[in-house]
């Protein structure tokens, strides 16, 4: 089958700052990926290349066929890539329900005349987006009551899952997420790991998700790449990159280093 | 802990209404009143049965605008100077009417906001608003107020606010030289009709090309500013708006000579080989310069004659021009576009990657506002029928601006509001202060002094309108440091 997305050779420099090195790997439809890495590893980077934040310094994105690396971000997401963000960004003012039909913009084609006109077929067409913002409310178990709550006044896990849905809206081929579970207590990171699933099994979305927890990348992944200052440690199963030695010394260090720095703090 | 009876909202609003009452007087109190009986009715909680809540606030504050109004009518109506009030706005049984009509308005105001049919909560305050609003010049034609001309003047004002809100409300652009396009709007129907030129285009044309040529100057502006960062379209909006006034005074003169004959001419060292293209045998006056155009043209309706002094036509085009602006914009506001704007102005980056395009959506919100106040400009031209470049100087940007951040960012009722309350202290309330203390004057301090000079310093020390601006700064770093929101928060504010 051919890959959905092919990131291939991306590099990408801030000045003499090599954030991103000669990271190559291929990503199959309906597949979930997960990215781990310690801090500074280069993950948000590498999707801030695939969303068209980043031009890459060198290297292509292919995403269906179509090269994507130098597009803008809203030409990025009209292609099919939606993403969440690390930090969640909701529209604090907006309520949920119009965070959730932003994230339709691409999708929905009113221009500023048919704003005031209100054709028939426009006000149809905002009927039918408000009626799916709403079943999207349901799908990541937010319920209804809080359409009309401002994103910002929502507790920290449900902004997180608004800003799934408002990922969710414009139907993405791909959705990448970054750090889905960060703030959540075990309990949600659970009820993540379902959502997750989910939109994999029942949406058919490819998921790729940069997470440090490893239980819910092990659990939901089918393929884990591991990344140290932006280049690729290893790629695989969750269980054998969790193994591979580059990870390990990544997270922890050598043997040897760490010995080194014992016995030098005891002299 | 004991219920209070008036909200702290309500005290400031009766301090407020009850100085205006004070310097105004006469029959102002009928208007004060229902103001009062209004925000009474507004900040009471809407429930069922409500309305028995807002009977003794609302009587409370309706009497006290009274006693203010008794206090202008009897006290300061005995000093020298002050305009004669109508015999009738005197009589107790005034008082009495005006007390029960503001009660009235408050309680009307609450049943209708907690009423059982959800029709009558989304249309009665609308229909109230609207009764009040037709009913407004004929009253103040009766009472011989003379605020017609500081309303319609405020009218145009809230609709270039309006315009200005879709910049910086919802898209949240700074946009500091709003009044360029004001400018450009005005000139453009003087332009068109006026004898500058002897043209006499059809009016209700003429305000659409005035638009369009705002909104064409907004989009040659923007066009290179907005892809950079937002600080740079502040710096360069000031700066379009300190221009364009300066053209317009310098444009009265103009001599064009063909460049590359004159460069011949200036190199072979004879003048008269250069081509002359526009203003050859006198300079061609453009702009009449610092004098201005007038007269402007009126529109033009069957039946009904627009002249200066006739407040009633013009209040009632313009009231309805504003209130289809309400109207597109609340609609634009609710659309895809609408949508989009406000998400820009919570998170360009997020926004950017939910698939709107940056450039081309705050290119169309800075044209909107262009446009709206192209229009707005050339109504004003037509109204005052005289346009000169000082007309259209750099305080105009920054109280506009001011309306909008006092009323509310984002919030139409907020703009309309921030709109009426400065443009009518403005017009209106400033100079009535200066007659009320002119008087006082002359009552106290001046029975003291015989020097007229010191007389003359003290007059115009104690001059309110010299403190307009000022007052407007005070008003606008009070807001911030109190209410950042504005007075009607737009609807997210409200439930945060």
């Amino acid at each position: 089958m051919a890959d959905l997305l092919a990131v291939n050779n991306v590099t990408k420099a801030f000045g003499g700052l090599i954030a991103v090195n000669a990271v190559d790997f291929h990503i199959a439809p309906g597949m979930i990926a997960g990215l781990i890495g310690p801090n500074g590893a280069g993950k948000t980077t590498l999707f801030n290349n695939i969303t068209g934040l980043y031009t890459p310094t060198k290297g292509e994105i292919v995403f269906d066929g179509q090269r994507v690396s130098g597009l803008k971000p809203h030409e990025v997401q009209a292609r099919g890539i939606a993403r969440t963000f690390q930090n969640i960004r909701l529209f604090g003012q907006m309520t949920a329900l119009e965070n959730i039909l932003v994230g339709m913009h691409s999708r929905l084609k009113g221009n500023i005349f048919e704003a005031f006109f209100r054709p028939p077929r426009v006000r149809h067409e905002e009927a039918e987006a408000a009626a799916k913002a709403l079943d999207l409310l349901d799908f990541v178990g937010l319920g209804r009551k809080f359409a009309d709550w401002p994103a910002r006044n929502l507790p920290y896990g449900f902004q997180r899952r608004l800003e799934i849905a408002r990922a969710l809206a414009s139907d993405p081929k791909l959705l990448l997420l970054d750090e889905p579970s960060s703030g959540l207590n075990v309990e949600e990171t659970e009820d993540m790991a379902f959502w997750i699933e989910d939109i994999s099994r029942d949406l058919g979305i490819t998921v790729i998700m940069v997470e440090h927890d490893m239980t819910l990348v092990s659990r939901v992944s089918d393929r884990v790449m591991a990344m140290n200052q932006g280049r690729v440690l290893a790629m695989g199963s969750a269980a054998e990159v969790q193994r591979h030695p580059a990870v390990v010394e990544a997270y922890i260090g050598t043997p040897a280093a760490a010995g080194e720095t014992v016995e030098r703090a005891a002299s | 802990m004991k219920q209070k009876i008036l909200s702290n909202a309500e005290i400031i609003g009766i301090l407020l209404m009850g100085f205006v009452a004070l310097i105004t007087g006469g029959w102002s109190v009928i208007i004060i009143v229902l103001l009062i009986g209004a925000l009474v009715g507004v900040n009471t909680e809407a429930e069922p049965g409500a309305w028995r809540k807002a009977l003794l606030p609302g009587a409370i504050s309706a009497a006290a605008v009274v006693l203010a109004t008794i206090i202008h009518n009897h006290v300061i109506m005995g000093l020298p100077r002050q305009e004669p009030i109508p015999a009738a706005s005197t009589a107790p049984l005034v008082y009495i009417g005006a007390i029960v009509l503001g009660t009235a308005m408050a309680v009307l105001v609450v049943a209708l906001r907690s009423a059982s049919d959800a029709r009558v909560r989304k249309f009665g305050l609308i229909g109230l608003l609207l009764a009040c609003a037709v009913a407004f010049p004929f009253f103040e034609q009766y009472a011989q107020l003379f605020w017609a001309n500081a309303i319609i003047v405020a009218m145009i004002f809230a609709m270039q606010a309006l315009g200005l809100n879709i910049v910086a409300g919802y898209a949240g652009m700074l946009d500091l030289g709003y009044v360029a396009f004001f400018a450009i709007g005005g000139y453009t129907i003087a332009f068109l009709n006026s004898p500058q030129f002897n043209l006499q285009v059809w009016f209700w044309l003429v305000i659409w090309v005035a638009a369009a040529a705002a909104a064409l100057f907004g989009l040659i502006l923007g066009t290179p500013v907005i892809p950079l960062r937002g600080d740079y379209l502040a710096i360069v909006t000031l700066g379009f708006g300190e221009i364009v006034p300066i053209v317009f005074r310098n444009l009265n003169a103009i001599t064009i000579l063909e460049p590359v004959s004159s460069l011949v001419a200036a190199l072979t060292g004879n003048p008269a080989s250069a081509i002359c293209l526009v203003g050859c045998i006198e300079p061609f006056n453009l702009t009449n310069g610092t004098d201005g155009i007038t007269p402007i043209g009126r529109p033009i309706f069957p039946g009904v004659q627009f002249v200066t002094g006739q407040y009633i036509p013009w209040y009632f085009l313009i009231l309805g021009l504003l209130i289809a602006s309400v109207f597109f914009i609340s609609r634009l506001r609710n659309s895809r576009i609408g949508r989009a704007w406000v998400a820009i102005r919570e998170d360009e980056l997020a926004a950017n990657s939910m698939g709107i395009n940056l450039v081309r959506t705050k290119l169309i919100a800075f044209m909107l506002g262009a446009m709206f106040s192209g229009f707005a400009g050339a109504f004003y031209g037509s109204y005052v029928s005289f346009i000169s470049p000082d007309a259209f100087d750099f305080s105009i940007s920054v109280i506009v601006l001011c309306m909008v951040i006092l009323g509310g960012t984002g919030s139409i009722v907020g703009v309309i509001l921030g709109g009426f309350i400065i443009k009518v202290t403005d017009l209106l309330l400033l100079d009535k202060l200066q007659v009320v203390m002119g008087g006082l004057l002359q009552a106290t301090l001046f029975q003291g002094i015989e020097n007229q000079g010191m007389q003359n310093f003290l007059e115009s020390l104690f001059n309110a309108s010299q403190y307009k601006l000022l007052l407007f700064g005070i008003i606008l770093v009070t807001m911030m440091q109190f209410r950042p929101q504005g007075l009607v928060p737009s609807t997210a504010e409200r439930k945060a």
